[in-house]
């Protein structure tokens, strides 16, 4: 049962990079509209930077081990095409399955720019954990824009980890509401959920797959601590609102 | 009319007495009233010979000592066998067990390990028990705060390296107003302006000098920027290894102790020593094999497929591939003994095991824990029985068993191995010694072709254990017989026997051993015939097998079996086969012949006719011109063609042409039990005499004119019954056979009863001569004093005949002379 304060998403908002890691994050747009059936709006982002790099006549890529490759305008655009087309189908894929509607659409910019400018109120965001770069300042600086208009939003890793269990964080600030949202993840893949408090998550060695927690849990964890906790397990997280006030976070 | 008239002296001498015609069993003298009072016999009876050659067999321990056993088929030859042996291995130690683990240091090649009986077992459940242990305890191993910050540690120095490389030419970069990007074909350098890269069009806007400049500095950026990447692998790999070296410090503690549990409860045996540190190796190196059932990263579209079956196909390197373990429980084991193995099926992959395959994802795999027994390996240490045909009729297993044997270890092969057929993942497991007796079974035919045609067969099967066809019929052997009646009744639930049930089956032992003074041992006949008897007997709803069972049991079975008979003696009762029974011919006689298909044999008459003339001394046997004679028939002729020869006429030369057929016979004759017939028929066209067409014969003759022995007198007899008695009986007609035939008498008893009611009669005869009297009532006559026959006998009138057709060649010749002569002088 959600708490009478906590308002159901409208959308869900997905947004892409044009890097390769789109399938974990396209299936769990997909479930968590499924879940709270909603449609989907897919931002496949074509960076800015990449096309003004491609403009310029000494753009060259340097893959690993030092491999060189000439980066073109038109080699992007096919990038980005193929990315887009691959994108399309494993939407259509994915919800089809869970019986979403969807759209997709792949506007230029910046990525996170463009998902702040797309997200209504109440909306839910998506997005990989990767496209948020930096350390855990940066990334919750991120997250905390997002939310700004958000209701939640959903960092996806880059690896899957199916198994494992639903954790909600569940002694801070907008606990319940963290705690609810596990359920719901929980009884739809049918896996139980363990609602722990923030030094038993530190503690926490079973297998994850899901995080739940609210912004100001992470807060008051520290961002980068809770980062390196999040990366070692390799779970999905969905934060949910809810900041510290500024006298605790003075006060931390 | 001709001597066969019981008035006849000659024929009164040579008839038989109806009581000589079948042998009776007295059910009075076997002394019980009902098989249920009679002890059962376990024991095959009459086989004491074959019996001591197996028990001679299995005791001696010298390469080779395998045994063949010969003889008839359903004599119970293979239940005896596995009776005596099973007896005899009750007794033999337990073989020790073989098993097959993984060679991890060639999985292609897996090893063979024997152990004492039952360990297999234990030892295979251990290795379970391990990887299930090892299953829970390594990946809590693994998730463990320890090696949480160890691994982390190692990832964090990686990364750190890393990003610290990348934050330096970050540094350099942003202070030049050069930035890097990830793009999706890998890093990439470019000048900012304001945080973001510069626009093309800003760009091409500047100066030359500027983008001179700042493609200068992006020329050096990059150079650190390749090697920064260049170094990422080498990065990567330190990091790998280290990883490597974390995991099996932190493996080992955990298999280490396991595998010294293990090791602690086989102390002692070293080759379970040996391969337990080989797991143990391999577990460490592999340790991430338990960590990935738990992480089911990126299982590919076939992973439910693969899951299918085992529970963690990886862990199947570990497991124990017990091949043979005789030894389910001890206690039950030490009763047990050494294994007495019958493949009933001995196939290639049967006798000597096969290695399966299965098929996964389109192509076909195999390890070894799909390595199977075969027959060799479950009878190693103890007996193999095999059926001889079976063996021999399957591809490849004759070699393949010899090969073994001879080698004395087993060694797989399939019949695709053989063709070389298919090209697919295979193994090359380890051979096992072998130690077994080969028991084979089979027909005598087959052991002395194999004896004359394979030149190891001697070698290999040095113990013959030949089994009799028949036993002397006495009065110890028909008490045993009637024992064993009563035990397959008492074994197979069947009704008991009365006794003269049980003395009619001891008589029909006596006509299948086709002797009056023999019983067959045969038993499985006579078995069937049981069964049968009790299927009556059910059926009339009496509470044991009676003698009118038994009967009924023998006319069903001759009803259902002689539709060809019946049809082929219908041709003569309606004269489409010409064969008299009545009446006198000359140069014609009714000969009998025995027809074999099948299992169905049965006497039939033909008329024979011989024909003669003056000619060079030749007896022409048409059946041998046309090729429808075999040599044995040939062979009587020519006896018969001496004899002629050499009993008459000796002073002129040979001067007969006489023919002989087979009227009617359109098949191949073989034997020579029709010569006397023959010799009958052309004395009779020599001499003139009429030969009495009421009666039949049968017998073949030497160059004396001595009557010979021949088989199947008893259905050579009925089959003439049976003709006469359906044109009906006219107390003229019998039929003519050897005196030496007499003890092998034992026909039906309708015709017993004819015969003792004079309405047939059965005559043994010794020579040609009192042959010849009977069928011609003629004297047969001895040279005199003078050396000439008696005047009017068959014999003076054959040798007149032979004298007459010499005089005339003499003058034909010299007629032929002058003539030729007169011509020479005309020219």
């Amino acid at each position: 049962m959600m708490p009478a304060d906590y308002s159901r998403p409208r959308r869900v908002i997905l947004g892409l990079g044009a890097g390769g890691d789109m399938v974990l994050a396209i299936e769990a747009a997909t479930a968590l509209a499924a879940t709270i059936g909603t449609e989907l709006l897919c931002l496949m982002v074509e960076q800015e930077d990449l096309i003004n790099l491609a403009g310029l006549p000494f753009a060259q890529a340097y893959g690993p081990g030092g491999a060189v490759s000439t980066i073109t305008a038109r080699g992007l655009e096919a990038h980005f095409d193929r990315m887009f087309k691959v994108a399309e189908r494993a939407l259509a894929e994915a919800c089809a399955r869970t019986n979403v509607n969807w759209q997709a659409r792949r506007p230029q910019g910046e990525t996170l720019h463009q998902i702040t400018a797309s997200l209504e109120q109440g909306d839910a965001a998506v997005l990989n954990l990767r496209e948020l770069r930096g350390g855990g300042h940066a990334v919750f600086g991120a997250v905390r824009r997002l939310l700004s208009v958000a209701t939640a939003v959903v960092l996806v890793p880059s690896a899957k980890r199916s198994a494992g269990a639903v954790v909600a964080i569940g002694d801070g600030p907008a606990a319940a509401v963290a705690i609810a949202i596990a359920e719901e993840i929980g009884t739809r893949m049918g896996v139980r959920v363990e609602v722990v408090s923030a030094p038993e998550f530190e503690l926490f060695h079973r297998p994850i797959a899901t995080v739940v927690t609210s912004l100001k849990t992470v807060e008051r964890m520290g961002e980068d601590e809770f980062l390196n906790r999040l990366t070692g397990t390799g779970a999905m997280v969905v934060l949910v609102a809810g900041r510290l006030t500024e006298p605790e976070r003075r006060l931390r | 009319m001709p001597a066969s008239n019981p008035q006849n002296p000659v024929g009164r001498d040579l008839a038989l007495p109806a009581s000589e015609l079948r042998q009776v069993c007295d059910p009075a003298a076997l002394n019980f009233t009902s098989t249920a009072e009679i002890e059962i016999v376990d024991e095959l009876v009459g086989q004491k010979r074959a019996l001591s050659a197996i028990d001679f067999g299995t005791r001696i321990d010298h390469d080779g000592f395998n045994i063949f056993a010969l003889g008839p088929t359903r004599s119970g030859r293979h239940g005896a066998i596995h009776k005596f042996l099973e007896h005899k291995a009750a007794t033999e130690p337990v073989p020790d067990d073989w098993i097959y683990v993984n060679n991890f240091a060639a999985p292609d090649r897996p090893k063979a390990i024997r152990l004492p009986s039952g360990i297999g077992l234990r030892l295979k459940a251990s290795m379970q028990e391990l990887i299930d242990d090892l299953s829970a305890a390594l990946p809590a191993t693994f998730e463990s705060e320890d090696y949480r910050n160890r691994r982390k540690a190692i990832d964090d120095d990686f990364e750190a390296t890393q990003e610290k490389a990348f934050d330096e030419l970050r540094a350099k970069g942003q202070k030049q107003n050069i930035g890097i990007l990830r793009t999706p074909m890998g890093f990439a350098l470019a000048p900012l302006s304001g945080g973001q890269v510069v626009k093309p069009e800003v760009f091409n806007a500047l100066l030359e000098a500027e983008r001179k400049a700042i493609e200068s500095k992006i020329m050096a950026l990059q150079e650190d920027l390749e090697r920064i990447l260049k170094n990422l692998p080498v990065l990567e790999r330190e990091r790998r290894r280290k990883i490597r070296s974390l995991n099996a410090e932190i493996a080992e503690m955990v298999v280490g102790l396991s595998i010294s549990e293990i090791a602690a409860r086989f102390a002692g045996n070293d080759d379970i020593k040996s391969y337990l540190s080989d797991v143990r190796s391999d577990l460490i190196d592999n340790a991430e094999l338990f960590l990935r059932p738990h992480q089911e990263e990126e299982a590919g579209p076939f992973d439910a497929f693969r899951q299918n079956g085992l529970r963690h196909p990886a862990f199947a390197r570990y497991a124990v591939n017990v091949l043979v373990s005789h030894c389910a429980e001890k206690a039950e084991a030490a009763a047990r003994g050494a294994p007495v193995i019958s493949e009933e099926h001995p196939t290639l992959g049967k006798v000597l095991g096969h290695i399966d395959h299965r098929s996964l994802m389109g192509a076909l795999v195999t390890d070894f824990t799909m390595i199977k027994a075969g027959a060799l390996h479950r009878a190693n240490g103890g007996y193999l029985v095999l059926d001889a045909r079976r063996v021999l009729t399957e591809p490849f297993v004759w070699e393949a068993l010899k090969r073994c044997l001879r080698n004395k270890k087993i060694e797989f092969s399939s019949v695709a191995d053989e063709l070389s057929l298919v090209s697919t993942v295979s193994l090359t497991p380890d051979s096992i010694p072998l130690s077994v007796k080969v028991i084979l079974v089979g027909e005598r035919l087959l052991y002395y072709l194999l004896a004359s045609l394979d030149p190891e067969f001697d070698n290999l099967f040095k113990v013959q254990a030949d089994f009799e066809d028949v036993t002397e019929r006495s009065a110890d052997s028909v008490a045993l017989f009637a024992r064993l009646m009563g035990s397959i009744a008492r074994q197979e639930s069947l009704l008991p026997l009365s006794a003269a049930a049980v003395a009619r089956l001891i008589e029909q032992a006596a006509r299948e051993a086709e002797d009056a003074e023999r019983l067959t041992l045969r038993v499985g006949i006579l078995a069937d015939i049981i069964r049968e008897s009790h299927y009556w007997a059910t059926a009339g709803k009496r509470d044991r097998i009676d003698v009118e069972d038994v009967d009924r049991a023998l006319d069903e079975r001759r009803y259902r079996s002689e539709r060809i008979r019946d049809r082929s003696l219908e041709t003569i009762t309606r004269n489409i086969t010409l064969v008299d029974t009545d009446g006198v011919e000359v140069g014609q006689i009714n000969g009998l012949s025995v027809l074999r298909i099948g299992n169905l044999s049965f006497g039939r008459p033909t008329r024979i006719t011989a024909r003669v003339r003056m000619g060079s001394g030749k007896v022409v046997d048409i059946e041998r011109e046309v090729e429808l004679g075999g040599p044995l028939h040939s062979k009587g002729v020519l006896i018969l063609s001496s004899f002629l020869a050499t009993r008459y006429a000796l002073p002129v030369p040979m001067s007969l042409w006489a023919s002989l057929v087979f009227e009617q016979s359109y098949g191949g004759v073989e034997g020579d039990s029709a010569s006397s017939a023959e010799l009958y028929a052309l004395l009779s066209a020599l001499a003139d005499a009429p030969i009495n067409q009421s009666l039949a014969v049968t017998g073949s003759v030497n160059q004396l004119g001595q009557i010979q022995a021949i088989g199947g007198v008893n259905e050579k007899i009925e089959g003439f019954f049976d003709i006469c008695k359906a044109r009906g009986l006219t107390g003229r007609q019998g039929v003519v056979i050897p005196r030496a035939n007499c003890k092998h008498l034992m026909l039906r008893q309708d015709i017993v009863a004819a015969a003792s009611q004079d309405q047939f009669r059965i005559y043994a005869v010794s020579t040609i001569d009192e042959g010849i009297e009977l069928l011609t009532g003629l004297p047969a006559g001895n040279r005199g004093p003078d050396g000439r026959f008696a005047d009017g006998s068959v014999n003076a009138r054959v040798e007149a005949k032979l004298m007459q057709f010499a005089e005339m060649r003499r003058s034909f010749g010299r007629s032929g002379a002058e003539a030729s002569l007169e011509s020479k002088e005309q020219v």
